[in-house]
């Protein structure tokens, strides 16, 4: 066991908290205010690109430096203690899928733009039928000639009122096992028939969408991988989805944790137990992150089990949600305290959204405990 | 960083895991007839009970060897005092830099002495305390405490019978803190404790009766895991249903949760001592509300064979509330967690030691 830096990884730490220091951006807007947070982490990604911070462990010959995940894990983790946001996440998984299955044409074209921020994606996985169950999505691929004609819908997808380019899951073959009929492509998000409707949350913002698409014509070198490669592809860029970016989420709690202590009265001991319980769980789930980092720093794939980095997760976040709800009295309910009760609501999704926590129990009790499947 | 266990360390586990196996005893039958002093002797000749130790008193390893070593021993349900008349006493006489043949006596595991706790303050005992209790203290014909002097030094005081233990694989005394014990032999104490030597044993105890409780809710989990294939009701097994399934894998996560917080405890004794306080009560208090709620869950999926004595589920559940009490329950550390959260907010202070 070793928890500290490497010589190599304390360099790295100390270079970056000096660039911080010197970097730092003005604090966000509110998390509500979806267009202006944007247009703030845009700016916040080419200032970290420009700074020589993107792509840490991206192969050298499409942008990166070809470091080990652990660096990226180190970059989220000071972001998130220095407070600032972490605005690199969508950039790692979604890179990862056009790392792995793009051909050198598509690597070449893709990934630089992705890496300076110049160019922002969606996740088109979900849709209304398809959440829980993405292996039963509908939206279809139909290929004429040298294109691939989209009908369908998706829905919950992040960000797609400001992407040019959305990873698109689509089923181009309806004859075989569902998991075998599914194709993904990079789908130009101008193309015409592509319509994307915001989706106002309950938390009082819009951070996913609807979007349509109407006979939606796909170049057919905008597929990426093979034809029914998508599920595997999907599998790939979802495990991805977490990992070094949840250790910089995590160390964001850890902010709000102390920024929470500070409300805490001598003599309450039912709010130090809340507030404790927080914070033993906050560092259940950075400590297991780390041993997952250790591991994909060794080469090993994601797997099942980081199914158990993301239920951690929800307990941690979901245990702050409600100690923001709670310690702000009654502010959070009268309006008074609208981030508290923003982030409370936000905090109910978390065990919703990336695979929901039943989902994610499912498959530990039956791909890590190895429990029979009915 | 490398956060995972070396391939020495995995070993150890193995090892200690396999010794235990091999000289312990198995079911609740044997539990409550066992003769301890060949695994005893099996973990002082393969250096086991002295992990952690420094050299200068024939120790060897680290303290997370030590903590992986406890770990083991908790998941095979091993009935010895290895924390309670191993790791605590020696490591408590170490810091007081005399005792250097009894600390040998121990390691050898030619005798045994316990450590004497302060059931209200959760801390070392001194003679002064009004009551004081030495967990985990099998074979042991004394306790350690503090002089009611105050001058730091370590008295050893007799034992007296409370009752039968919950707990069938380990003991527990009152200490009879009016009478002084003469059959031990404590000499050259140069170093009274000071406050930082008692902080610094207090956070090793609770990172390594955490670590038991992380091993007791290993084994207690796999049980479950096993039970719950082989059993059938309704002409399936009772694995399939995901009711189950979902209870378990939540357990799954709290175990994952509770080797996390512990091995970190452990390691920043060994390398990372302005931490240790804090990475202590965190992994105390995870391990004592996640080790009760999972050994329930796992008694809970053996159905009606769950409440039967033979069962090993509630011999797993009783461990970890054995060791749940040990040095304050997860009220007592959450507590103290908020406390330290506090004062640092108050003056930048991480609350190391």
């Amino acid at each position: 066991m070793d928890y500290d830096d490497s010589p190599q990884e304390a360099n790295f730490r100390t270079n970056l908290r000096a660039w911080l220091e010197e970097n730092r951006p003005e604090p966000p807007p509110p998390l509500w205010e979806t267009a202006a947070t944007h247009e703030y982490k845009t700016k916040w990604l080419s200032k970290l690109y420009d700074g020589g911070w993107v792509g840490l462990s991206w192969p050298v010959e499409y942008g990166g430096q070809g470091l080990s995940p652990l660096y990226e894990a180190i970059l989220n983790e000071e972001l998130g203690a220095a407070g600032v946001p972490n605005a690199a996440s969508s950039v790692g998984f979604l890179g990862r899928a056009i790392v792995a299955y793009g051909t050198e044409t598509q690597k070449r074209e893709f990934l630089p733009p992705l890496l300076r921020g110049e160019s922002s994606w969606c996740e088109g996985f979900s849709e209304s039928e398809a959440g829980s169950d993405l292996a039963s999505l509908r939206t279809f691929a139909e290929q004429r000639g040298d294109v691939y004609v989209l009908n369908g819908q998706k829905l919950w997808t992040g960000g797609a009122q400001f992407a040019d380019r959305c990873l698109l899951l689509a089923r181009t073959d309806r004859n075989v096992p569902k998991h075998q009929g599914i194709t993904s492509f990079i789908l130009r998000m101008d193309s015409p028939g592509v319509t994307v409707r915001p989706i106002l949350q309950a938390w009082g913002g819009s951070r996913f969408c609807e979007v349509f698409f109407d006979n939606v014509e796909m170049p057919v070198e905008d597929r990426l991988g093979d034809e029914g490669k998508g599920w595997e592809l999907a599998t790939v860029v979802l495990a991805y989805e977490r990992g070094p970016t949840e250790l910089g989420i995590v160390a964001t709690h850890r902010g709000e944790l102390r920024r929470l202590s500070a409300g805490l009265l001598e003599n309450d001991t039912a709010a130090d137990e809340a507030f404790a319980r927080a914070w033993i769980a906050v560092e259940a789930c950075r400590l297991h992150l780390l041993e997952s980092l250790t591991r994909r720093s060794m080469g090993e794939a994601p797997g099942p089990s980081s199914s158990v980095g993301k239920l951690l997760m929800i307990r941690a976040e979901q245990k702050i949600g409600t100690l923001e709800l709670d310690s702000s009295d009654v502010k959070a309910i009268t309006g008074e305290d609208r981030q508290a009760s923003t982030r409370y609501v936000w905090a109910r999704a978390s065990s919703v959204y990336g695979g929901a926590e039943q989902i994610q129990k499912n498959i530990i009790a039956q791909r890590v405990l190895g429990l029979p499947r009915q | 960083m490398h956060v995972l266990l070396n391939d020495e360390e995995t070993m150890l586990a193995d090892s200690v895991f396999g010794q235990a196996v091999e000289l312990g005893a198995t079911g609740t039958e044997a539990l409550q007839h066992h003769d301890d002093r060949r695994l005893w002797q099996g973990l002082a000749t393969s250096d086991v009970l002295s992990l952690g130790l420094s050299e200068d008193f024939g120790g060897f390893g680290t303290l997370t060897d030590a903590a992986i070593a406890a770990m083991a021993l908790g998941r095979a349900l091993a009935p010895v005092p290895y924390l309670g008349c191993a790791i605590l006493p020696t490591q408590l006489l170490a810091s007081t830099g005399g005792s250097l043949g009894l600390v040998d006596d121990l390691l050898s595991g030619a005798r045994r002495v316990a450590v004497g706790i302060d059931p209200n303050t959760n801390e070392l005992a001194s003679e002064s305390s009004a009551r004081a209790i030495a967990w985990d203290c099998a074979g042991a014909d004394a306790a350690l405490v503090l002089d009611g002097d105050g001058s730091g030094r370590l008295v050893a005081v007799g034992l007296e019978s409370l009752g039968q233990d919950l707990d069938l694989t380990r003991q527990s005394r009152r200490c009879a803190l009016e009478t002084r014990s003469l059959v031990v032999g404590l000499e050259d104490q140069t170093k009274g404790l000071t406050g930082s030597a008692l902080t610094r044993w207090n956070a090793l105890a609770l990172a390594m009766v955490s670590a038991d409780m992380a091993g007791v809710m290993d084994g207690a989990l796999a049980l479950a895991i096993e039970h719950v294939k082989t059993r059938h009701q309704f002409g399936v097994p009772i694995g399939t249903f995901q009711a189950l399934q979902h209870l378990l894998a939540e357990q799954h996560v709290s175990l994952e949760g509770a080797r996390a917080t512990t091995l970190y405890a452990a390691w920043a004794l060994d390398k990372r001592p302005e931490d240790a306080v804090s990475a202590a009560h965190t992994a105390k208090a995870y391990c004592s509300e996640h080790g009760k709620r999972l050994c329930e869950a796992v008694l809970q999926v053996h159905g009606g064979m769950g409440v039967t004595w033979e069962c090993l589920a509630h011999v797993f559940l009783k461990r970890v509330l054995f060791d749940r009490a040990v040095l304050g329950d997860e009220r007592h550390h959450l507590r103290a967690i908020a406390a330290m959260q506090r004062a640092s907010g108050r003056k930048g202070d991480a609350g190391g030691l």
